[in-house]
């Protein structure tokens, strides 16, 4: 993007060693030389139908070249790549501009631009090579760089940090300052250097072989301790390759590279950390405006990239870790008597911090701590699958989903931080919570939608395109934990379109819909929250926090959900803001379904009581009754309120069977999982994949049984459905439940658990057959 | 008592379990419909 820089690193291999092509080149790209280059760029991926293409905006210092170069540039590559390719835009940059410019971190997050941020460490070793070019020190502007592009409404486009390794600075200090910051990813660079110019190996006053292994080893075993959260490319690179999956940087494998430069006056050239070979190392004779990139991938030079181990010395290729190690970075391996068919000048750096992490890989036998499964008592299986399930039966399906609720989380961990998405100040919440208050956060674990934004998020970190904002959420969750279990702790939320929901406790609003930072704070259960000093331009907000509202029945509270984020997974149009008007009456119906379930239909109730959490009010129909579950949210059912308490009580009831079954489903299979085809239901025009028919006819066997008791009880109530009228649902359904079990049992696709479970229904609603009146 | 398809994780850390996932290399199923292919959302529209 631009050719000079803003500050002066002494190690810069572009204008430091002896490469000074530099000082030939145009300072930025012109908007001709942009659109040329997005041009080609487009024209490559079209032609190889690429699925993706990463860009790295580089310098020089990027940001020099100024905002409207750098959104023409996003916005070119956007447009020539679409739509078949996903464009993966990032921007390497000292960090000195972002310090104090709120709008130009605004604009790379508002472009999909990821950041990766220069910093050697603590301001120690940051200052020994990073200096402004009257030699004062950076360090204080790429911390305030660092904390912008790091605060959670950036963050999204904050890759991390580059740091270069000195031998003079302590390791241990320089990761932990870098940890410290927060970063979602760290690399440790080795030094640019060759056979002609070798590395430091000076220790104190001793010259040791290899002592950025040294260097790098102590981080890895203080990482290691630290539970290896924040990734670290190198590690994670020779860790994935010992695995065989591959290096994560062209530094190492054996993977061909596939990186080529474009200079700021067109020019095609190899990898630019070839600059530091000698003088026009990297020069290919080629540009945009005349050669395709295809023309550069058969030049010579990308050519010799691309011939695996066959392209390395003898002493590599007889080498145990060549695989893993690849013969480390091209340019590091270049001397004036044999070019590039060396080793790397740091091969004994690289074969002893392989060697030790392969040790420590090894260590650990895959599986071997891999937890038991959770026992479930027959007698629970047996009570829930004749239909009901007493109190035990569903507190045992709860601590199962703990269980497994937990492990979402845990593998989301491990996504974010296999994708560049960790945070610190998150995931060091979570396990205070966790340590501090284990109940409340057990709690937390088992509300329904913790689950469904878990499972989003998970997806949201795919490889392909990350949404780390989704991982903002589990913020709220933790201060609910911390509100719940008595922990008191500050953190920061970011509060988008509008409002912030913290689970199970509430929602504060803001008029604006853009994003805002709060500082929130928990004392003794209290959690108070206000605006940070960064949102200075939405100074005229107003914060106002809404409890979340609550139903009461005798012995039964649940929440009326109406603000939760990921509340609207029931199929259906969710209600937004429910007015007082509309609480009351629910609560009223709420009160009289609830007495109608304890007092008809006993057999359901002390499953509901202990298992039943959330409704959500989902938006009414003229013509329907609407009522759903969704299959991940345990304990929540949505529901459009009914007009009467005998009509909630009946979708109270289908809709809870759902919630049980959908959670032994979770614990067994149930039905063949590769039967795929789709059925005939009675009570569906479409066919429905066998899950969908076992659903339904659990559930309905319920429903026959409520409108059973109606017919079997003397007045019928409200005056809204006449004893006839229940007479004929009951019918209705019955009819259609043992048809299903039918179709169930004739699938032969049912486990000995589906069928003792479909038989139990069946012998259950069959019995009814019998009865007189029918 | 029956075996389920939920590893037991009582006790322990969500740290300490995605410590373990690293360390393993695995991404253990999830266990719930969208492993089968269908995500089938159990939803009541009666027109009765």
């Amino acid at each position: 993007m631009h050719s000079r820089c803003d500050i002066a690193c002494t190690y810069c291999y572009v204008y430091e060693h002896v490469d000074q092509s530099w000082r030939s080149r145009p300072l930025s790209l012109t908007d001709d030389t942009i659109d040329r280059i997005a041009w080609r760029i487009g024209e490559h991926a079209h032609a190889h139908r690429l699925d993706s293409v990463r860009v790295v905006l580089h310098g020089g210092e990027p940001l020099l070249a100024g905002r409207a170069r750098i959104s023409r540039m996003a916005s070119r590559l956007r447009s020539e790549l679409a739509p078949s390719t996903t464009l993966d835009l990032r921007l390497q940059t000292n960090g000195v501009l972002l310090a104090d410019d709120e709008a130009l971190c605004r604009l790379l997050v508002d472009e999909g631009i990821t950041v990766g941020i220069s910093l050697d460490g603590d301001r120690v070793a940051n200052d020994r090579h990073r200096l402004s070019r009257s030699g004062s020190s950076t360090f204080d502007q790429v911390i305030r760089a660092a904390k912008r592009m790091g605060a959670p409404r950036n963050r999204t486009s904050f890759a991390g940090f580059l740091c270069t390794i000195d031998l003079d600075n302590d390791p241990v200090a320089a990761y932990e300052a870098l940890v410290d910051l927060d970063p979602p990813r760290i690399d440790f660079l080795l030094p640019h250097a060759t056979w002609e110019n070798p590395p430091p190996r000076q220790v104190g006053l001793d010259v040791v072989p290899a002592p950025y292994a040294d260097w790098l080893i102590r981080v890895f075993e203080r990482w290691t301790r630290d539970g290896a959260s924040t990734p670290i490319r190198v590690f994670d690179s020779i860790k994935s390759a010992l695995a065989g999956r591959g290096s994560l940087t062209e530094a190492l494998g054996t993977e061909p590279s596939d990186l080529a430069v474009v200079e700021t006056d067109g020019t095609i050239e190899q990898a630019d950390s070839l600059k530091i070979a000698y003088d026009g190392a990297p020069a290919t004779g080629l540009d945009v405006f005349s050669h395709s990139f295809d023309e550069a991938y058969a030049h010579e030079g990308f050519a010799a990239r691309r011939v695996d181990q066959d392209g390395l010395c003898t002493t590599c290729r007889q080498c145990p870790v060549v695989e893993v190690c690849g013969g480390g970075l091209y340019a590091h391996r270049y001397s004036s008597a044999n070019g590039f068919d060396n080793p790397s000048v740091h091969c004994a750096d690289l074969l002893k911090l392989i060697t030790h992490v392969d040790a420590s890989v090894r260590e650990v036998v895959p599986g071997t701590t891999e937890p038991k499964p959770h026992g479930f008592q027959l007698s629970h299986f047996e009570a829930i699958a004749a239909g009901f399930g007493g109190e035990e039966a569903i507190l045992a399906l709860r601590e199962t989903a703990e269980s497994g609720n937990l492990n979402v989380l845990a593998m989301l961990l491990k996504k974010a931080r296999d994708v560049g998405a960790y945070s610190r100040v998150t995931w060091d919440a979570v396990d205070e919570v966790e340590a501090r208050a284990p109940d409340a956060f057990k709690s937390l674990l088992t509300h329904p939608y913790v689950r469904v934004w878990a499972d989003r998020a998970l997806d949201g970190l795919g490889s392909d395109s990350v949404d780390s904002s989704a991982l903002d959420h589990l913020r709220a969750i933790a201060v609910a934990a911390a509100a719940r279990g008595g922990v008191n702790f500050e953190l920061n939320l970011a509060a988008r379109g509008g409002s912030l929901c913290i689970p199970t406790l509430g929602t504060y609003s803001l008029n604006t819909k853009s994003i805002a930072e709060l500082a929130l704070r928990v004392d003794s259960g209290i959690i108070t929250a206000n605006l940070t000093s960064d949102e200075g331009d939405a100074g005229g907000d107003q914060l106002t926090w809404r409890p979340r509202r609550i139903l009461e029945g005798d012995g039964l509270t649940v929440a009326l959900e109406d603000t939760d984020p990921y509340r609207d997974c029931h199929q259906w149009p969710i209600e937004p803001l429910v007015s007082d008007q509309e609480a009351a009456a629910w609560q009223r119906l709420f009160h009289q379904a609830w007495q109608i379930i304890e007092r008809d239909h006993t057999d359901y109730a002390p499953a509901m009581r202990v298992g039943l959490s959330t409704i959500v009010p989902l938006t009414r129909s003229a013509t329907h009754q609407r009522s759903a579950t969704a299959r991940k949210a345990f304990g929540s059912v949505g529901i459009a309120r009914p007009d009467t308490a005998d009509e909630l009580a009946l979708l109270l009831i289908h809709e809870f069977q759902h919630v049980k079954l959908g959670a032994l489903l979770d614990l067994f299979d149930l039905f063949d999982p590769s039967d795929t085809r789709l059925y005939d239901v009675s009570w569906r025009d479409d066919k429905r994949p066998l899950e969908a028919l076992l659903q339904g006819t659990y559930a309905h066997a319920a429903v026959t049984d409520v409108w059973r008791a109606r017919l079997l009880r003397d007045e019928p109530p409200d005056g809204s459905v006449s004893a006839r009228t229940a007479g004929e649902h009951y019918v209705f359904w019955r009819d259609r439940t043992l048809q299903a079990v039918d179709v169930l049992i004739g699938s032969k696709s049912l486990t000995p658990l589906g069928e003792r479970l479909v038989e139990l229904t069946g012998e259950r609603v069959s019995r009814w057959l019998d009865e007189p009146g029918d | 008592m029956l075996t389920t398809k939920v590893a037991d994780l009582h006790g322990v850390t969500v740290r300490d379990r995605a410590a373990e996932l690293m360390r393993t290399g695995s991404d253990v199923r999830r266990p719930d419909a969208e492993d089968r292919g269908q995500v089938p959302v159990a939803a009541f529209n009666a027109s009765l």
